[in-house]
């Protein structure tokens, strides 16, 4: 049994929360990044780095005292108009994530399963108005879904439990979690090697003891090698995060694109 | 009485009439040409390519002002129909003449329709690498790493053969590298695979890969094979090479420099030396 990771009571008031910054510099940990943000009469600079910690990051938001470690990546954000606090909010990834469960699932023909996927979050750090910078929590690597030769898309790569028993997970406040009910309708073996999360059309909403987005419904044919996925609807949670295309609930896309 | 103008001064009139009417003619024309020109940029430049854009909107201005500038001609008193007769006659002449240009021109067309490259792409064409700058009605103008301008006729393009190395998104990073012959294999292609495995620049897919080429005369060749986005190629096929040399370095791996080893006639046993200390005299 894998033990539950604790989270802190506040992780949603966190997300709405805003923080006034003027001389002590705030530092953010969530996940492996690590970012602080200083500022000053003409320009907000935010300091930032990732270090890989595993299911063991940080999620916590607190102001200095002393003048913050220098970290290797420096951003300036200069305004007109300074403004005097800032608010941080959850986003999903700007790609599909390409999720590869750490060994392979096989799901015979004309059955169905529910996985639970998590995937990591995007922080936007919002100063006002438009002017806002985002950074991942995992500094996920580059993948490629689909052909070599153009017929694909660019994805994050990352590694998944995909639990099939909820009372597995390891529910960390920086990872967002989604249902994905895979329908073998075919009469063949499935292998699930990889899994695409179209995070760019989830939305974001609040779950019982970490965020979550709508549920995905798969249906996947291994012989003629099509698969379509439906983005399902959530009620009852609210909403945090828009998603950040527009789909209209269907994804329909070639089997290489989605499944593997 | 009418008065009789003398003719001379008549023609003289005339002719400076016609001159002033053939000029403004010609000045309308050409501002037209500018203006119509200005507005089909402005409203198609979202919706078709650049090149597109620069030929269609030159194509319009040409059109536009040879419109003008016919009905200047008209107007200064010359006959078309003999300035046409005339034209059919050069054509022909032009034509022979002009035959490499109308090769140009006719594989200009054929390239636009086939696209097998737009602006911006990186073209290798024989000892030229490039990045294409402009694609126009005769030629397609590159722009070298080291900028250079080379100009390509459309035809040599057409007849010839050349690499698009821009035109998928993705492109695989091949590292070459020799290692001596003393060392573990096995221990080297998993140390050269988890150099990539860290780098989230290389894509996780198409799954990187590490083989061993050939025995060289002075190593063992491996090639290590990553995949990354075009736009990042130079940059992480750069980094890849000082990664691989730190982590040789760090893991005392050997890259021999070219060698030659010299045997007295059986492998195991080298060469006797002996030191000789010199008497003096």
């Amino acid at each position: 049994m894998i033990e539950q990771k604790k989270t802190t009571s506040s992780n949603f008031d966190f997300w709405s929360k805003s923080w006034p910054v003027d001389d002590k510099p705030l530092s953010i940990n969530i996940g492996d990044l690590s970012l602080t943000i200083s500022r000053s009469d003409y320009e907000w600079k935010l300091n930032y780095r990732w270090q890989k910690l595993g299911n063991e990051g940080a999620f916590n938001c607190d102001f200095l005292a002393k003048k913050p470690e220098e970290y290797t990546n420096t951003d300036r954000v200069a305004m007109e108009s300074m403004s005097q606090s800032l608010t941080i909010s959850p986003k999903l990834a700007d790609r599909p994530v390409v999720t590869r469960p750490y060994s392979p699932l096989i799901i015979p023909g004309k059955n169905r399963i529910v996985l639970r996927v998590s995937t990591p979050l995007w922080i936007s750090v919002n100063f006002s108005g438009d002017v806002s910078r985002e950074f991942p929590v995992i500094k996920l690597s580059d993948t490629w879904m689909g052909q070599p030769s153009g017929a694909g898309e660019l994805c994050y790569g990352a590694f998944t439990h995909a639990q099939l028993d909820e009372k597995l997970l390891l529910k960390l406040p920086y990872r967002a979690l989604t249902p994905v009910t895979l329908h073998n309708t075919g009469d063949k073996m499935l292998t699930l090697e990889r899994l695409s999360i179209p995070a760019p059309y989830l939305t974001l909403y609040e779950g019982a003891t970490q965020l979550v987005t709508e549920p995905i419904t798969i249906e996947v044919d291994p012989i003629n090698l099509t698969s379509n996925a439906h983005i399902g609807k959530l009620t009852g949670n609210a909403q945090v995060a828009a998603p950040r295309l527009k789909s209209d609930g269907v994804l329909a896309n070639t089997f290489q694109n989605l499944f593997a | 009485m009418n008065e009789i103008i003398p003719a001379t001064d008549a023609e003289a009139t005339l002719t400076l009439a016609s001159f002033l009417r053939a000029a403004i003619i010609v000045l309308a024309g050409w501002f037209a040409a500018k203006v119509a020109t200005r507005i089909f940029k402005s409203s198609f430049r979202f919706k078709i390519s650049t090149h597109h854009l620069a030929m269609w909107g030159r194509l319009l201005y040409y059109g536009i002002f040879a419109l003008f500038a016919v009905t200047a001609i008209h107007q200064l008193g010359f006959d078309l129909s003999v300035l046409l007769g005339a034209a059919g006659i050069l054509t022909v002449a032009i034509g022979f003449a002009s035959q490499t240009s109308a090769s140009n021109l006719i594989s200009g067309l054929f390239l636009l329709g086939e696209k097998p490259f737009v602006v911006g792409d990186v073209l290798r064409v024989e000892n030229d690498t490039g990045e294409v700058i402009s694609i126009d009605l005769l030629s397609v103008k590159l722009r070298t790493f080291d900028y250079l301008y080379v100009r390509i006729p459309n035809e040599v393009l057409i007849k010839t053969k050349f690499v698009n190395l821009t035109k998928f998104p993705i492109r695989r990073i091949d590292i070459h590298v020799g290692v001596a012959y003393k060392e573990n294999l096995d221990e080297v292609v998993k140390l050269l695979l988890s150099i990539v495995n860290e780098e989230p620049r290389c894509l996780e897919e198409p799954k990187p890969f590490c083989i061993v080429n050939t025995f060289g005369t002075s190593s063992v060749d491996l090639q290590l094979s990553t995949w990354g986005r075009k736009e990042l190629y130079r940059e992480l096929r750069s980094d890849l090479n000082k990664a691989v040399k730190a982590a040789f370095d760090k893991h005392d791996i050997e890259i021999p420099f070219p060698h030659v080893s010299l045997y007295s006639g059986s492998r195991t046993s080298p060469l006797p030396i002996t030191q000789v200390e010199q008497k003096s005299s």
